[in-house]
Parts: structure tokens; C-alpha cells; sequence
């Protein structure tokens, strides 16, 4: 057989068939990408893409989660903020009756006593605002899942007229002096709550002390005590509450602000994941009609270059 | 030269052109018959005799044509190539198989896959410092780390079955490989014969016992990397590494080392293991023995990332009655990791909290930190580990975790991602040698083809050519026979 170089049919054919399977690989990868509208299918398609993905979907995790504690935080801050407020008008009220008080002449035994059990049921209510939770737990009791004066509203020790009054007992504090955290932001944890030490006092020294005091003075008409030690002493609480409310109010706006921060962090995270596991639809698009063109283009030529053969012209 | 002689000339004419006109048929026939090598017959002058006492010779025309032989159309430097393009392909199918197997276990980074359960696992922990004293939240970190745990298991254990296939795969693919060298062996005893008997009756059916040989070596070079050397009497010998797989008439099996990995083949003559360095045997090997092996223990990795992170976390707390906090996990690895049976039964023991109740309170801890920095571990690098008293091994005993030693490690998602993007990075970078390579063997292939194949242009052309001269051989006979003819009449007249 001669030297020149031989190609022969089979071999012609064999090429454009692996032609028209590249062009198909190709055609059909494009079609998956049109139709999942994903770049990144699977590792293989993007290693390094994969990798970056997958820290930021870990990080977009951790900042869902912020947002949900700080969402957590703020509903706790206006469950006590809230209770506070109520503190705060029932001491106003305390006030008005300590001042009417402070008025009254003796021959006032009547008013006076109501004015009295209108406080005594004051410190009922208090107690009751001290005791406020939020999902099931005490917000003015720190870190300790208990009641924060558990003695208070028994009857006895916590009765100023009883014989086994004991305020020291009865308003102990039971909660912890450890502050509530959320975590907010990374390495960022905020004190959510105030115990009820800071608000309240304990035992001797706590408002219901003093407001059993008062009780006791306006039923006994002291009316030196009401307009001194006693008035004295409930405004410094009131400030204890107002100063309360105002901090509560300040870590407020610092866990609402993180809550925005970490929203905005999650949706910038997300846009960066979707650069880089979408499929730009355009760009898809314009390679998906490329590739078919070119696909359409090689079974043509196929067709039209394999039919000729010396046969045909052979008589 | 005698009048008459000039039939057997113009007859053996007419016999050299059939037979031309018969090759053509056959190559036209076969000119897709896979692995079938074009055919052409080989012609020869045969030389006049020179008769002693002969006079008035000077030169004499010859005695017509000689059909020499029939060969085969061949090229041992592209058949050499085919067998190392096709091996070389063969190796990377079967990886990009196995890899493929593996990355499927992997349904990262869209799918519900292992870093999104461990996303909701931290996230389930940071719940639980919001609220440590609930026991729906107690409840949804033990789920959670359960769902991760059992993940995990799946993971490996899915590992492991795309090992077992590729065992079972590399098995068939021994005993194919075993027949098809038996078959090539015994095509070469049926080459030497029909060899033997060449001169009487000639080696027509010799060519396409050497076509089908050839097949067989082709299809053994995408299972295991093979060279052939032609023997003097026709046969030949085929290596795989510097082994003979077959020589002559005789030939030796492979099998599969019983136990592994690493796996190995096993030559039946001196049973000395091998490796084969391409084809798919060594493609499906690598699978077995080093690249799902590699993800099991990175596997492994990620697990005692987890566990030693949380257990460590966990040595620090406290639960809610201010009793020490377990072991949250137990486990060796990623087999076996689970979520302490004990917390599974009483979520409340989780030992969320940094510091005890003060004593003589009756108070629950609820303050969380340990379980906010568990939470948090999503966010490093690397995370304090510990590692159970008598190492990884002795990790299933809660009783291990207590003396626990403490290490420094990547943090369990960092380990999981890189194991995911050497998983996809190896997958990569096979697909695209793969598609390289296949253009290559194409290419190889083709030119082979084009070298050894039927051109059935040039089939014709020969087919006109033969025919010419069938005719003017036939045309030659009559001419004799009519000159016959005048001088008979003549005679006779």
C-alpha cells in the first residue's frame, strides 16, 4: 500500500462522533444551569466556590440566630420595661396617698386606714410585677429560674400586722445578682435584664419593706414619719425604677440595632452566595443558544460529509 | 515459452484479479467491523525459466502472477498508543466513577446536607442559652445533635458501600480480564497451527484470528495497562508492568488480594502482588485505596471535631439542678458518634451553664453561657478538643470523657468544608484530565483507524483496477485461443 497519508470512513466518522459528544456534554451541562439556575450543582462544579458557600451559609446561620436572640432579648426587655412601667405608677399612686396622708388630721381614721390598705394592696401588686415572666421565666430574677421573693406573698411573715412579721425573710431576695445575657453579634453578648435586687431591694431594705412601713404609718396616722423618712425614702425608690426603666430602654436600642445589623448581614451574605452559586441568567442564556447552534451546525455537516463515496459514481 | 504456456499466464492473471476483486469484498464487507485491519493482497511476477539447451533464448516474458500472500494492513507504533491512551483513559473513568459515587454522598452546598444540620445544630445550642431551663429547647439540641450524628454515620457508612462496590467491580473486572487472557492465549495456539499449516493452505484465517487477538489486547489495555511483543512464529506476548501475562500459548491469572485496603492483584504464577499503574483496575483501585479511605478518616476528623468541641464545652457546665455537665456525644468516629444515651433520655442534664446554683438555693441555673458558647463555636477556626482518657478508641464510654485531655483541632464545620472541597476538588480536576484524555484516545484511535481501516474509496478504486484486468487477462485468453484456432485450421488445412 502506498505511503500517503490514509484516512479511511470509519475513522472520519469516529471523529465527528466525538465532536457531536462534546457539543452534546456541553449542551446538556448549559441545560442543567438554565434549569436548576444554579452554577454550583455540586462540589466538582466550583471546589474553591464550594468551599466559600459553605462558610457563608454557616455564617448567614449564625446571623439568623443573632437576629433571633436579639428578637428573644427585645421581647424581654419589653416584658420588664413594661412591668416596670406599672412599678412605676403604682409608686406614683403610693406617693399621692403618702402625701394625702402627710395632710390628713387625725380625725381622718377612716380615710387614713383605707389609704393604708389601698398601699398594702400596692405592695400585693408590686409583688406580683417583681414575679412578671416571659417565656416562663422570671425576668427579675437574674440567672436563677425561681421566683424572685417566693416568701413575699405568704401570709404571716410578709403581714406587717402579724405577730411573725419578718421583712427580712419575706422580701429576701431568691434570684441571682448575675444578669441575663444574649449573644447579639459575634464576640457581642449584652445584659438583658436588671434583678430584682437593683429594682426591688431585699428584705429590709426593699420597697415592699418600706411600703409596709407606709401602710403601717398612714394607719397610725403617723404623719411625721409619712412626710419625712417615708416620702423621702419612696422617691429614692422611684429613681431606683425610673433609672432601671432608663437602662433597660438604652440596651433596648443597642439589641434592636444589632438586630438590624444581622439582618443586614444575612441578606449581604446571601446576595455574596447567590453570586456565587447562580447561574447568570443571561449569560446562561446566550451559551445554552450558542451550543445549541453549534450542536445543530456538526449534525449537518456530519450528515452532509459522510453520504459521498466513490460508490455513488461508479456506473 | 510454448503456445500453451500462454494460457496458464493469462489464467493465472485471471486468478490474481479474483482474488484481488475477493479482498476487495471481504475489506468493502468489513469496513465497519470494529478492530478489523484492511486486507490486501500481495502479487508477484513469476520469472521465465530458462530451459538448458534452449535455443535462441535471449529474454523471456515470465511465467505470469503469483499470489504471495494476503496481509494485514498495521501499525505497531499507533496500536502501541492506542493500548497506553486507552489504559491511561481507563484509570480516570474509574475514578471519576468513584468520585462521583462520593460526591453524591455529599449533597453540599444547596441540599440539606452536613453543614446545614450543623448550622441548625449551633443554632438549636444559642436557643438554648436564650432559655436553658426549656425543655423544648433542651429537647431540639438533643434532636438536632442526633440529626448530625446519624448523618454522619450514614455518610461513612455510604462510603464505605461505594468501597465495597468498587471491590465487587474490581473482582468482575479480574475475572474478565482472566478470560480475555485465556482467549488471547488460545487464539495465539490457534495462530501457531494455522501457521504450521500456511504453505499448503494458505493464512486467510489466520488474518482475522490476529483481528480478533488485537481486539482482546485493546479491550485488556482499558482494564490494565498492557505492551505486546511479536514472537517469531506469530504469536505474541503481552505485559502488564514488567509481568507476561501471556506468552506464546501459555498464560497467567490475576486475582484479588482477600483483604484490604489497600487492595492488590495477585499474579497466579509466583504470588507476588501488584499494582497496575493505569487502566481501570488501577483507576478502581485508587478509589479503594486511597481516596475513600482518605474521606473516611477526614470523616473521622470532623466527627472528633464535634465531640471533642462540645464534650469540652460541656466538662465546663453545669445543668440546670448544678449538677457537672456529660459528655453530650459518644463515639470513636464518625461510625459511631451519638448523642449521650443519658441526655438523650434526660434533656434537662445538659450542662448549659457556666457556674452552680449558690448552695442551699433551690433555684434552676438558667444562665446559659455554656450553651452560648457552644453556640458560638460555629464562628472559629479552631476550637478546644477533648480527647477521651485512652484516646479516640475509648470515646463510646462516657467514663472515657471524664479524665478527658484537651487539644487544640479545627473546628468541626471548618473540617467538614474542607473535606467537601477536597471532594470536589479531586472531582474536578479528574473530570477535566478525563475530558483531555478522551479527546486524546480519540484522536489515537482515529489515526489507528485511519493507518489499519477499510477506505472504501480506495476499496473501489482497486475493485475497477482488478476488473481492467480480469478483462484484459480474459481478452488475452481469447486472443490466444483464436491465434490457437488460425494455426489448428491451418495445420489441419
Amino acid at each position: 500500500m502506498s505511503d500517503f497519508s490514509r484516512v479511511t470512513q470509519a475513522s472520519a466518522g469516529l471523529q465527528m462522533v466525538n465532536d457531536l459528544q462534546l457539543d452534546l456534554l456541553n449542551l446538556t451541562n448549559l441545560q442543567e444551569e438554565a434549569a436548576s439556575g444554579k452554577s454550583l450543582n455540586q462540589p466538582s462544579d466550583n471546589p474553591a466556590g464550594t468551599s466559600q458557600v459553605l462558610s457563608l451559609n454557616s455564617q448567614i446561620g449564625s446571623f439568623q440566630q443573632y437576629s433571633t436572640n436579639a428578637g428573644d432579648g427585645i421581647s424581654w426587655l419589653s416584658t420588664a420595661t413594661s412591668a416596670l412601667s406599672s412599678v412605676t405608677t403604682s409608686l406614683d399612686q403610693v406617693q399621692s396617698d403618702v402625701l394625702s396622708g402627710a395632710n390628713a388630721s387625725a380625725s381622718d381614721a377612716d380615710s387614713l386606714q383605707a389609704l393604708s390598705t389601698n398601699v398594702g394592696a400596692i405592695k400585693q401588686t408590686l409583688l406580683g410585677l417583681a414575679a412578671t415572666t416571659y417565656n416562663n421565666r422570671y425576668v427579675f430574677s437574674g440567672t436563677y429560674g425561681i421566683e424572685p421573693y417566693p416568701q413575699g406573698e405568704a401570709s404571716g411573715v410578709s403581714d406587717p400586722t402579724s405577730a411573725s412579721y419578718n421583712p427580712a425573710v419575706a422580701y429576701a431576695y431568691a434570684g441571682s445578682s448575675t444578669p441575663v445575657t444574649r449573644v447579639i453579634g459575634p464576640g457581642q453578648t449584652v445584659n438583658v435584664s436588671t434583678t430584682g435586687a437593683q429594682v426591688f431591694g431585699s428584705g429590709s431594705s426593699s420597697i415592699f419593706a418600706l411600703l409596709d412601713t407606709i401602710s403601717t404609718d398612714l394607719a397610725n396616722g403617723n404623719t411625721s414619719a409619712l412626710s419625712g423618712s417615708d416620702l423621702t425614702q419612696l422617691q429614692a425608690a422611684m429613681n431606683q425604677v425610673t433609672q432601671a426603666t432608663g437602662e433597660l430602654g438604652a440596651v433596648t436600642d443597642t439589641v434592636e440595632q444589632a438586630q438590624t445589623a444581622a439582618n443586614n448581614q444575612v441578606t449581604a451574605l446571601q446576595d455574596q452566595v447567590g453570586n456565587i452559586s447562580d447561574a447568570s441568567e443571561d449569560q446562561v442564556a446566550t451559551e445554552l443558544d450558542l451550543a445549541q447552534t453549534s450542536y445543530q451546525a456538526a449534525l449537518e455537516t456530519t450528515a452532509h460529509i459522510i453520504q459521498p463515496s466513490l460508490a455513488e459514481f461508479l456506473q | 515459452m510454448s503456445d500453451f504456456s500462454a494460457l496458464d499466464v493469462g489464467l493465472s492473471g485471471l486468478e490474481a484479479q479474483q482474488i484481488g476483486m475477493d479482498t476487495v469484498g471481504q475489506n468493502v464487507a468489513n469496513a465497519n467491523t470494529p478492530g478489523y485491519d484492511a486486507e490486501e493482497v500481495d502479487l508477484g511476477a513469476i520469472g521465465s525459466v530458462q530451459y538448458a539447451g534452449y535455443e535462441g533464448a535471449q529474454s523471456l516474458p515470465g511465467d505470469g502472477v503469483a499470489i504471495e500472500g494476503i496481509s494485514r494492513l498495521t501499525n505497531s507504533y499507533l496500536t502501541a498508543q492506542s493500548y497506553i491512551q486507552q489504559a491511561a483513559q481507563g484509570a480516570l473513568g474509574a475514578q471519576q466513577a468513584g468520585l462521583q459515587a462520593v460526591q453524591q454522598e455529599f449533597p453540599e452546598p444547596a441540599g440539606n446536607g452536613i453543614s446545614s444540620q450543623l448550622t441548625q445544630f449551633w443554632q438549636a445550642w444559642s436557643s438554648l442559652a436564650n432559655n436553658p431551663s426549656d425543655s423544648s429547647a433542651q429537647s431540639t439540641v438533643v434532636q438536632d445533635g442526633a440529626t448530625v450524628a446519624s448523618s454522619l454515620n450514614q455518610t461513612v457508612t455510604a462510603l464505605a458501600s461505594v468501597s465495597g462496590q468498587t471491590v465487587q467491580q474490581i473482582s468482575t473486572t479480574v475475572a474478565s480480564v482472566n478470560q480475555q487472557v485465556a482467549q488471547v492465549a488460545s487464539l495465539n495456539q490457534q495462530i501457531l497451527q494455522g501457521n504450521a499449516g500456511a504453505s499448503a493452505a494458505g493464512n486467510g484465517d489466520v488474518d482475522s484470528l490476529e483481528d480478533q487477538r488485537d481486539q482482546l489486547v485493546s479491550q485488556l489495555s482499558n482494564e490494565l495497562g498492557v505492551s505486546v511483543s511479536d514472537n517469531q512464529d506469530g504469536t505474541v506476548n503481552v505485559y502488564s508492568g514488567t509481568e507476561p501475562m501471556v506468552s506464546g500459548v501459555n498464560y497467567q491469572t490475576l486475582s484479588l488480594s482477600s483483604s484490604g485496603p489497600p487492595y492488590s492483584l495477585v499474579w497466579s504464577n509466583d504470588g507476588t502482588s501488584y499494582q497496575p499503574s493505569s487502566g481501570s483496575l488501577s483507576g478502581m483501585l485508587d478509589v479503594v485505596n486511597s481516596y475513600v479511605p482518605g474521606y473516611q478518616q477526614q470523616l473521622d476528623q470532623v466527627a472528633q471535631s464535634l465531640m471533642g468541641s462540645v464534650n469540652y464545652l460541656m466538662s465546663q457546665g453545669y445543668d440546670q439542678a448544678g449538677n457537672p455537665g456529660q459528655p453530650f456525644f459518644l463515639g470513636t468516629g464518625a461510625n459511631d458518634i451519638a448523642v449521650n444515651p443519658a441526655l438523650v433520655a434526660n434533656p434537662a442534664d445538659i450542662g448549659a451553664n457556666a457556674a452552680p446554683v449558690a448552695a442551699g438555693s433551690t433555684a434552676s441555673n438558667e444562665d446559659g453561657t455554656i450553651a452560648a458558647e457552644v453556640g458560638e463555636l460555629a464562628n472559629s477556626q479552631t476550637a478546644t478538643l477533648a480527647v477521651p482518657t485512652g484516646g479516640w478508641p475509648a470515646g463510646g464510654s462516657a467514663a472515657a470523657w471524664a479524665g478527658a485531655t484537651q487539644t487544640t483541632g479545627p473546628e468541626a464545620d471548618q473540617a467538614y468544608n474542607q473535606l467537601v472541597t477536597g471532594i470536589g476538588q479531586a472531582t474536578a480536576s479528574v473530570n477535566s484530565q478525563l475530558s483531555d484524555q478522551q479527546t486524546v484516545t480519540a484522536n489515537v484511535n482515529s489515526a489507528l483507524q485511519s493507518a489499519t481501516g477499510v477506505n472504501t474509496d480506495q476499496e473501489l478504486t482497486n475493485m475497477v483496477m482488478y476488473q481492467n484486468a480480469y478483462d484484459a487477462s480474459a481478452k488475452f485468453i481469447s486472443t490466444v485461443d483464436s491465434v490457437l484456432q488460425s494455426l489448428i485450421s491451418m495445420v489441419n488445412g
